[in-house]
């Protein structure tokens, strides 16, 4: 395997666009700004990975979608792959760029993410899965996964409300300053307990909103790298370890631990020879305010039980030596399924360069990655859950 | 008019001579290999000798939460969950009153939910506390 670079990012803000851009556009202007930021020609690009969990352009699940975005800005004819993995989509079409570079077989690629929810038929009723039209039919809703999760963490650890909901206090206070958020407004404990109800125990603010939006990565050979330049950006950035684990089926399923996510992060740490103690800034798949607490603790920032503890040692602020969520994570960013793996790309490469004005954690050099999809039951009722793991450094 | 009765999931339950519910698994015959929902290759040994096999009617409530905010068709709040029946972990929607984590339940055959059209039935888990 050959070393991989990122050579540029570029993202929308996430919003509800409606009528404003198609989810072709998001693509499009998401692409366009990664081009630019690497500095590249469009010529460039010899392969293409296009992830979107839910959306092509007529809302339904047909495929296409990376050709759609990527024949208006004229760069046709390379291979497109379509990548469709739950809300892992945007991670694991990373992962496939990274891997066709990595190979040999290409020295440029693109990985593209986008979704658009705003728009969806049932607007306004909780979101469904595919896959999942069997619990469907029996009453399950996505978030009652991090429901069941929270509900079980607070039996198992006599973890409180107040403590998830400072989750939503961190990140939300950091998306105040990043332009590329959905929600920018901090709030507070109240604030969030006292939102209406979704799923017990999770609230309104203790859940990620619906939105919009498109991010995407160059990536490339270091020869490539080297004949490109830095594009006046202050370091190159290197893709060191790319982990990406389906669940594990098993009798008794532990809703706390997650296996996929443990050895996602297994896999990335060791292709990369780093640690969890390595990692000084991460952008992690806080979908609901629990699920940054159980992913603390599965990649493996801190021991079983511990989550809540990390939190409130303050280490985890932007000010804290594994800063996580600067961006504002899916809860105050937003979270358009497929395009949020690429989102934290985005994110994490302008942190490593020392570009995230205004949110900016302290030189870090090491940055982690990680979207967690799919659902501890089902297609159709087995396991799931898809997990991506991507390590960058300068 | 009466609204006509529709079974939903009915891969994953069967009735008994009596007319009782059970989820059914699968068990195979060669290896011995058990596993939910049925299916009709083993998991392990990748053969085809495998039999129904039905779980537990009486189980443990692993975690459940309250719905409030309900898909399409469902009217909030109702309550679902996971409970452990035998060495299975299987969802469910849970009734009875004020059920907790570790509480034991019964599967039983109930509305699911009621449609403009249909009245829809399948497993439910019915919780009850342990002296009852």
């Amino acid at each position: 395997m050959r070393d991989v670079y990122v050579a540029g990012v570029g993202m929308t803000r996430f919003k509800k666009y409606r009528d404003e851009k198609s989810v072709i556009d998001l693509g499009i202007e998401a692409s366009i700004k990664a081009i630019k930021d690497a500095g590249i020609d469009k010529n460039d690009i010899e392969t293409a990975y296009c992830g979107h969990a839910r959306t092509g352009r007529l809302l339904g699940r047909e495929g296409g979608v990376g050709q759609g975005i990527l024949w208006r800005i004229g760069i046709t004819g390379i291979p497109v792959t379509g990548v469709s993995n739950f809300c892992a989509s945007g991670g694991n079409a990373f992962r496939e760029a990274w891997i066709s570079v990595a190979s040999g077989m290409y020295d440029v690629a693109i990985a593209i993410g986008v979704e658009k929810l705003s728009e969806r038929r049932e607007a306004g009723k909780p979101l469904t899965s595919d896959g999942l039209e069997l619990l469907s039919s029996m009453g399950f809703t996505p978030p009652t996964q991090y429901a069941q999760v929270a509900l079980r963490y607070m039996h198992e650890y006599g973890a409180t409300k107040e403590d998830f909901a400072l989750v939503a206090v961190k990140n939300k206070k950091n998306a105040v300053n990043n332009p590329y958020a959905q929600y920018r407004k901090a709030v507070t404990v109240e604030e969030v307990l006292n939102s209406p109800i979704i799923v017990e125990p999770l609230t309104l603010l203790s859940s990620c909103p619906i939105g919009d939006g498109g991010a995407a990565a160059i990536l490339c050979s270091e020869k490539f790298m080297k004949k490109l330049g830095n594009n006046g950006h202050s370091c190159a950035i290197k893709a060191t370890g790319v982990g990406l684990r389906s669940g594990v089926f098993g009798k008794h399923r532990d809703y706390l631990e997650v296996k996929a996510e443990q050895m996602a992060a297994s896999d990335a740490y060791e292709m990369a020879g780093l640690g969890p103690e390595d990692i000084d800034v991460a952008e992690v798949h806080d979908a609901f305010t629990p699920g940054e607490i159980i992913h603390y603790e599965n990649l493996g920032f801190c021991g079983k039980g511990e989550g809540i503890d990390l939190l409130k040692s303050g280490r985890t602020e932007i000010t804290g030596d594994i800063a996580v969520n600067p961006s504002g994570g899916l809860l105050a960013k937003g979270h358009p399924l497929g395009a949020t793996g690429l989102g934290q790309i985005a994110e994490l490469v302008w942190q490593l360069r020392g570009e995230a004005t205004g949110r900016q954690v302290e030189n870090p050099k090491v940055a982690l990655a990680h979207c967690s999809g799919g659902f501890s039951e089902s297609p159709e009722l087995g396991e799931s859950q898809i997990t991506s793991v991507i390590l960058l450094q300068k | 008019m009466n609204k006509p009765i529709i079974n939903v999931a009915t891969e994953l339950y069967r009735f008994d001579d009596k007319d009782d519910i059970y989820v059914v698994g699968g068990k195979c015959a060669d290896c011995g290999e058990e596993f939910f929902p049925m299916q009709h290759y083993c998991q392990n040994c990748l053969g085809e000798n495998v039999n129904e096999m039905p779980l537990p009617r009486e189980g443990v409530l692993y975690s459940l939460t309250t719905i409030t905010r309900a898909p399409a068709g469902f009217e909030a709040p109702y309550k679902i969950g996971f409970a452990d029946l035998g060495d299975f972990r299987i969802y469910g929607m849970i009734y009875g009153d004020n059920p907790k984590i570790g509480d034991k339940i019964k599967v039983e055959y109930d509305v699911i939910r009621e449609t403009e059209d249909a009245i829809e039935k399948g497993y439910i888990y019915r919780a009850y506390k342990g002296d009852e």
